[in-house]
């Protein structure tokens, strides 16, 4: 399982955070004693090992940037800075430290989940296709095949099959959806959302696959 | 305001008057003991010459300084460092003038000095509280909460920016970064921060030829474009579509709405201070602040960015940033 550090220094936003990314699957461990100084602090984080770090940027008694770069100068582990700051300077210096992303306070926490993934997979290679049951998915050219036929899909079927393909057996709300959709610049409603689902099946069910997507009322779809 | 000599002797009338006085006196007093009247004559044009001397003198000691000290105050921009330009006069009440102003203005420059102080400390203190109350906004909408929670929260942290903008906007200090930014990601930004309410009303988003890049602060332009994008949702917008013009020396980002508009008469005045106009009263109640489009238009100036808004057909409104393209943007990127 992936595990995350937090590191923050407000109790209800650690806790808050800690739950979103246990309901998303992710093992967290949280760093909360700072009054240590800061280079037996990054000791406490390294001890944990984790295969990304959160970090506020703005701690009691210490820089976040500052935990930042004596973090780097004996750990590659994949750092995401929290900063509350609406100034452009303050992430530039984060990225320049060597953070892998940053993202600014409040943020919503399906956008926090799509940066945490998109940072673990930075380090592994995607591959292009994706084999499902008796189905081949070509990430490239974006369409789904079976052996006897090819048909190709919208960018939107694209970008809601590549979250369902992430997540196989898991449900996957309307609200991730929606969110990693217009993280890709396509700012559809919650109608054409329902439209675009419904073609996708259609494409699935044209291919043999009839109940690929499922719904679950409330909740979301499954794929499997 | 004028020193002339004209002047300088009507404020003598006084003395002129005595002086013409004693010497009629004079005059006639010679006349009572018989001197000739050409001796009379030369007395009294003798007299009146030295006196006439003396005027001159007096004059042109004080003409010099004060003619500077006229001058020097219509041509200053900041009228209050006149005493930096001028010397000590040599004459008393010049020389009372001049302490005098350089007392008042020395006061005067501690107490602006003072307040502001004052006013950076409460700026500073405003950044930090409003960074330190994005936590707790931040911590809440991690918690399971609804879309109708989440709109309120985003409501709450919009008002948060604004007065953070409100603050920055005001202060001399440049925390802005200009670089090379992409239209496409800062809308993507602000088109996602406000999702939920934009999905609430459900407004269609229109995006289209956004691929440019600009010279532009991220943070800044972005609080700018929510701005705009908030007030299309206030009034009543059902469809938003946000596009780009790329011309030679310079880009426009237009957007566009469908609401009610702006009357003809308020137009001149949406970017005042507080202005609130018609749509304000009648359509938000007490919720328009009037603040929105003149940090807007303030953050615009300090970016070196143009706005401007209309409203072609008393109903839908249009507004079009210009980013310009100067060299001067070019060298401090490429720095």
């Amino acid at each position: 399982m992936t595990k995350i550090t937090i590191i923050e220094d407000d109790a209800s936003m650690r806790r808050a955070l800690a739950q979103t990314l246990h309901e998303a699957d992710f093992q967290t461990a949280c760093c909360n004693n700072f009054v240590l100084e800061a280079p037996e602090l990054v000791g406490a984080i390294l001890k944990e090992p984790a295969d990304l770090i959160l970090l506020d940027l703005h701690l009691p008694n210490h820089n976040g940037a500052i935990l930042l770069r004596l973090l780097r100068r004996s750990s590659q582990t994949p750092v995401i800075m929290i900063t509350s700051s609406s100034s452009e300077a303050d992430e530039m210096i984060a990225l320049d430290l060597g953070a892998d992303d940053y993202i600014s306070k409040p943020f919503n926490p399906q956008l926090l989940l799509l940066h945490i993934e998109a940072v673990l997979r930075r380090g592994n290679s995607q591959p292009t296709t994706i084999n499902f049951h008796n189905l081949t998915i070509d990430l490239l050219s974006g369409s789904i095949k079976n052996p006897n036929k090819t048909l190709a899909l919208t960018k939107n079927e694209m970008i809601i099959l590549r979250v369902l393909l992430r997540n196989p057996g898991k449900i996957v709300s309307r609200e991730t959806l929606m969110t990693e959709l217009w993280h890709n610049q396509e700012y559809i409603n919650d109608n054409a959302l329902t439209v675009n689902i419904s073609r996708l099946r259609t494409k699935f069910a044209k291919l043999g696959l009839d109940k690929a997507i499922t719904s679950r009322k409330g909740l979301g779809y499954i794929l499997q | 305001m004028k020193y002339s000599f004209g002047r300088f002797l009507h404020d003598r009338l006084i003395t002129l008057g005595v002086i013409a006085a004693a010497l009629t006196v004079l005059a006639l007093f010679l006349l009572a003991f018989k001197t000739p009247v050409v001796l009379i004559s030369f007395t009294i044009i003798f007299l009146l010459a030295i006196y006439l001397i003396a005027l001159l003198i007096e004059y042109f000691r004080r003409a010099s300084f004060y003619r500077n000290l006229i001058q020097n105050i219509e041509q200053l921009d900041q009228k209050y460092l006149v005493l930096e330009t001028l010397e000590r006069p040599n004459f008393l009440d010049g020389q009372i003038l001049y302490d005098m102003l350089y007392l008042a203005h020395k006061s005067m420059r501690e107490e602006v000095t003072h307040n502001s102080a004052a006013l950076d400390d409460f700026c500073e203190y405003l950044e930090l509280w409003i960074h330190e109350a994005k936590t707790p906004i931040s911590a809440m909408s991690l918690m399971r909460c609804g879309p109708e929670m989440s709109t309120e929260l985003a409501t709450l942290d919009n008002y948060l920016e604004q007065i953070l903008y409100f603050a920055r906007s005001k202060n001399a200090e440049q925390d802005y970064l200009f670089k090379a930014i992409s239209l496409e990601q800062v809308v993507e930004h602000v088109l996602e921060k406000n999702r939920n309410i934009l999905q609430k009303h459900n407004i269609a988003i229109k995006v289209s030829g956004l691929n440019v890049i600009v010279s532009s602060d991220a943070k800044w332009l972005e609080f700018i474009i929510n701005q705009l994008l908030q007030n299309s949702i206030k009034y009543g917008a059902k469809s938003i579509s946000i596009s780009a013009d790329q011309q030679e020396h310079q880009t426009k980002l237009i957007i566009t709405d469908d609401g009610i508009g702006i009357p003809t008469k308020d137009l001149p005045r949406v970017f005042e201070k507080s202005f609130t106009g018609q749509n304000g009263r009648k359509f938000c109640g007490m919720h328009s602040t009037g603040m929105g489009l003149y940090i807007v238009k303030n953050l615009c100036a300090k970016l070196g960015h143009d706005v401007s808004i209309a409203s072609p057909h008393q109903s839908g409104t249009e507004v079009t940033l210009t980013f310009h393209d100067h060299d001067y943007y070019k060298n401090v990127i490429s720095m």
